[in-house]
């Protein structure tokens, strides 16, 4: 009879494969909850609104649910962005044992915004290489480069290696590319032919593992507290079957070659990775640029970096 | 007195849209230089695009006020036009309205956007600047325009009408 | 519900002469409030999003570029420079507006932009010249909309990220449309000018002659120097768009000083009137961003669309429907979010259907600069009625610019029939 229609809103592209994962959830939630509830996903930021404004958007009710990155939320929540950062691992197993401190992290900063947690969508690990219009694979070839990242921190840590690095949004990177605004990209080799960058740069060398943070999905208290205990328990468990399954897909090597043959196909020429000792060059710097933005971010961003930090130095030994 | 009040206000809007002509100009300063150091020096300012926005954003909203008072801001006058005097009023009256109740809701909204952001200290990405003191120029500006708008439409009461159709008396 | 709320508001709320931004803004409010569980707080986060945006603000920028040429006399320098090559052709000057907006579209992205840098320069020139300020507005905002179709385009960038289709074989599909669009606005000034019942452009006794055409083009030697500044560095990797508005800006002053009667006195006045033009599109701006928050929130594109899969038509009758519904929504919606709020369902059901998506996507963009002139809501039209200080009022700017409309969509109808003009080059090239 009465079907309750909540609002999803998610900042990715329908062709990106974590989209699939999240109507696959709204499909469990259907079921779970016999039809009484329905989440209709609004993809690629399709209800107008933007990432930087979710954590307000939610608090106040305003859309009823989103896939939360929290990165995205520096302005309003600057602790959020020192939570996890680029060099945190360099084997793509270690991002799993990682996980649970996180979730349980997201968990509670989210909860300060009256926003419920229920699961999500676990980020697979992608390969980040440097796809350069020239072959590029060792740091000291990138100093004469401009190079294209997607964050502060990043800029930060290229700085610290004596790199020129700006950042460039996802949208304009094609034609910073072009133009020659920059000569390079840092960018996930993995998904690098969604945004065609294989038209402007044909040379790509590895680095590291991308540490992504996980994608969880936020109910705004208010919606959830309208909800019936069923509604509830039925989204809760969609999250969890969600989490659980792509937690199991987030390191595939076998994604990544395959990828990597594609690209290969495209007429992109995969060069040897980055050296051991550039990689740890690269990490070091990128540690030390993770542990200034935590400071400048305050007390709870500085218990962020110590509490993640720590078990990744673990991981890395 | 009303003579000093409706004096400060037309002072206050002018003060502003001069603010708000220097924002422009130091704008396009700060994206030139910009530009040029990157290609100059191979180092561009790295704050310049999150300030080029913060000086916009107080462009748009410190000359809005002047605009208010010289009566430029655009109108869709098509029908209005085809009335006779009293309809006219009547639709003026209307528009003023219209006018007020948009302005209540945003400086209310804005209001309340700018004190949450003070609460939480929201600052820019890149620079740290604080954002409440920039967000703060939409209920201000706002607010402006609200009070010219009231004038116009209390001297219109008082029968200057010609204030009221066009502003060019 | 929310349909008949937006129509109904918006026609009441127009209707009395208000100011455009304020009952636009007040349709979203009460739209926001009524439809959307009161969240009314959202308008904030739109405007001040959008006006801290810094691809935006080229457009002020572009607007003091303008208004530096004109208060230093370089544009009437430049004009009357012109004026010889253009002399014998029926509809004269008003053809740079086209050609300039071909030009310029092939390094803005965006239609806006590219209406407010040619129209705050050519209006003041063509209306003292003696054309007729409708005629001039509208070629202008159709030629505005070119810049979204040639490439680089910031909706083809956004098409091809978000559906995963290859951004190069876009921008090289959009290229011939847009020239060939280009050429059909010059050929209907051409037709309207030698055939027209009315006056579009002032008579000249003089025939064409070499002499005043080589003088002419020997007195514009500066032009040059301006669009290698703006153009040439965007093509160069110096500069972005937004960046070499403010270079312009550098220029026109170094080139107003020198070579036309720039004076500080002049330069400052310059500023206070762009700003004054710019405040008046913002505030448009403000009320059309909090309208397209409303709309997007509700989900009313989407809902549009559904209805189309729900009908069960073939191939060309889907197609037919979601031009039309694209054609519906355009009257109410300008723009990149009109793209980001369709294209999840337009794109697999027409794709579906075997349509090409690099075809679809110029269609799509085509539809886009059709709304952009589609009144009530035109951000085009209402940014050139801002640039004339409301000498041409919105519905005469719609009027004027009624024919590019149609040519907007016999190009849509011959690209249907013939999808080789987008597809030819992407083609050879690959
Ligand atoms: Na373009
Ligand atoms: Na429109």
């Amino acid at each position: 009879d009465d079907v309750r229609v909540l609002k999803f809103h998610s900042g990715l592209a329908q062709s990106r494969p974590e989209a699939a994962h999240i109507e696959k959830f709204a499909e469990r939630v259907k079921e779970k909850s016999g039809g009484s509830l329905q989440v209709d996903v609004y993809h690629a930021g399709s209800l107008g609104l933007k990432e930087a404004d979710m954590l307000r958007i939610l608090k106040g009710g305003m859309v009823d649910m989103a896939l939360m990155y929290g990165e995205y939320y520096k302005r309003d929540a600057p602790a959020l962005a020192s939570v996890y950062a680029q060099g945190a691992i360099t084997e793509s197993s270690q991002h799993l044992e990682l996980l649970p401190t996180l979730r349980s992290i997201y968990k509670d900063a989210y909860a300060n915004w009256d926003i419920h947690t229920i699961g999500g969508v676990v980020a697979p690990v992608f390969d980040v290489g440097l796809h350069c219009k020239e072959p590029v694979n060792t740091l000291e070839d990138l100093k004469d480069k401009k190079v294209r990242v997607w964050s502060g921190h990043l800029v930060d840590t290229f700085k610290k290696l004596d790199i020129s690095a700006q950042v460039i949004g996802q949208n304009d990177m094609y034609l910073a590319l072009q133009t020659g605004v920059v000569d390079c990209a840092y960018y996930l080799s993995t998904v690098a032919k969604t945004v065609s960058l294989q038209e402007v740069t044909k040379y790509e060398a590895y680095l590291h593992p991308w540490a992504a943070s996980p994608w969880m999905f936020g109910v705004s208290d208010k919606t959830w507290d309208s909800l019936t205990e069923e509604q509830q328990a039925a989204l809760a468990e969609a999250g969890e079957e969600t989490w659980a399954e792509t937690r199991e897909l987030a390191v595939d090597p076998a994604r990544e070659e395959a990828a990597r043959e594609e690209r290969k196909e495209l007429g992109i020429t995969v060069l040897d990775p980055f050296s051991e000792a550039d990689v740890n060059t690269f990490v070091d710097a990128a540690m030390a640029a993770w542990k200034e933005m935590a400071e400048s971010a305050g007390e709870e961003g500085v218990g962020y970096y110590e509490t993640v930090s720590a078990l990744a130095r673990e991981q890395q030994k | 007195m009303a003579l000093l009040l409706s004096k400060t206000l037309d002072r206050v809007t002018h003060a502003l849209f001069f603010i708000g002509v220097c924002a422009g100009i130091l704008m396009a300063l700060m994206i030139l230089s910009s530009a040029l150091l990157r290609y100059l020096a191979g180092a561009p300012l790295s704050f310049s695009d999150e300030l080029a926005g913060l000086l916009f954003v107080t462009l748009a909203f410190t000359t809005f006020p002047e605009v208010m008072l010289r009566s430029e801001h655009i109108k869709l006058s098509v029908l209005t036009d085809r009335f006779g005097p009293v309809l006219q009023r009547v639709c003026r009256f209307a528009a003023a309205i219209i006018f007020i109740t948009f302005a209540v809701v945003f400086i209310y909204e804005s209001w309340n956007f700018t004190d949450f952001s003070r609460q939480i200290s929201s600052r820019t990405d890149v620079s740290g600047l604080l954002l409440w003191p920039w967000m703060a120029l939409m209920p201000a500006s706002l607010g402006l325009c609200l009070l010219i708008e009231l004038r116009v439409l209390f001297r219109g009461l008082r029968g200057d009408w010609a204030g009221l159709m066009g502003g060019e008396q | 519900m929310s349909w008949l709320i937006l129509s109904g508001s918006l026609i009441v709320l127009l209707g009395t002469g208000a100011l455009l931004g304020a009952a636009l803004g007040l349709t979203g409010f009460i739209l926001l409030h009524f439809q959307a569980n009161g969240a009314t707080a959202l308008a904030i986060n739109s405007a001040w999003n959008l006006l801290t945006e810094f691809t935006l603000s080229a457009v002020p920028l572009f607007i003091m570029l303008g208004d530096i040429l004109l208060a230093s006399g370089v544009s009437t320098r430049v004009y009357n420079g012109l004026t010889p090559l253009f002399r014998c052709m029926p509809g004269q000057l008003l053809h740079t507006n086209i050609a300039v907006c071909t030009l310029f579209g092939a390094v803005s992205g965006s239609s806006t932009s590219t209406a407010a840098a040619i129209g705050s320069v050519s209006y003041p020139e063509l209306k003292k010249r003696g054309y007729d300020p409708a005629a001039v507005v509208g070629s202008l905002a159709a030629g505005g909309t070119l810049g979204l179709l040639i490439p680089p385009s910031l909706s083809l960038l956004i098409y091809g990220a978000t559906q995963d289709v290859s951004i190069g074989r876009l921008f090289l599909a959009g290229l011939l449309p847009g020239l060939m669009i280009s050429s059909g606005f010059l050929l209907w000034i051409y037709l309207r000018s030698r055939f027209g019942s009315s006056h579009i452009a002032p008579e000249h006794g003089e025939g064409f002659s070499w002499r005043d055409t080589g003088a002419g083009l020997l007195q514009i030697w500066p032009l040059p120097i301006l669009i290698f500044f703006v153009l040439g560095t965007i093509y160069m990797g110096i500069a972005t768009p937004t960046e070499a508005a403010a270079m312009g800006v550098g220029v026109s002053i170094v080139i107003g000083f020198l070579w036309g009667d720039l004076t500080w006195r002049e330069l400052w006045n310059a500023f206070k009137r762009s700003s004054i033009m710019f405040s008046c599109i913002a505030m448009i701006l403000v009320g059309t961003v909090i309208l397209a928050q409303a709309v997007s929130l509700l989900g009313l594109p989407r809902g549009a669309v559904d209805m189309i899969a729900e009908l069960g038509l073939g191939r060309y009758g889907v197609l037919l429907m979601v031009v039309l519904v694209y054609l519906v929504l355009g009257c109410f919606f300008d723009g990149i979010s009109l793209l980001l709020m369709t294209l999840p369902i337009t794109f697999p059901m027409v794709v579906s259907l075997g349509f090409d998506p690099v075809w679809f996507g110029i269609i799509v963009t085509l539809l886009m600069e059709v709304g952009m002139i589609t009144p009530p809501v035109g951000l085009n039209l209402f940014v050139l009625s801002s640039i004339t200080k409301g000498e041409v009022g919105v519905p005469s700017a719609a009027y004027a610019a009624m024919p590019y409309w149609v040519i907007l969509l016999v190009a849509v109808g011959l690209l249907t029939l013939f999808p080789q003009i987008a597809l030819w080059l992407p083609e050879v090239f690959s």
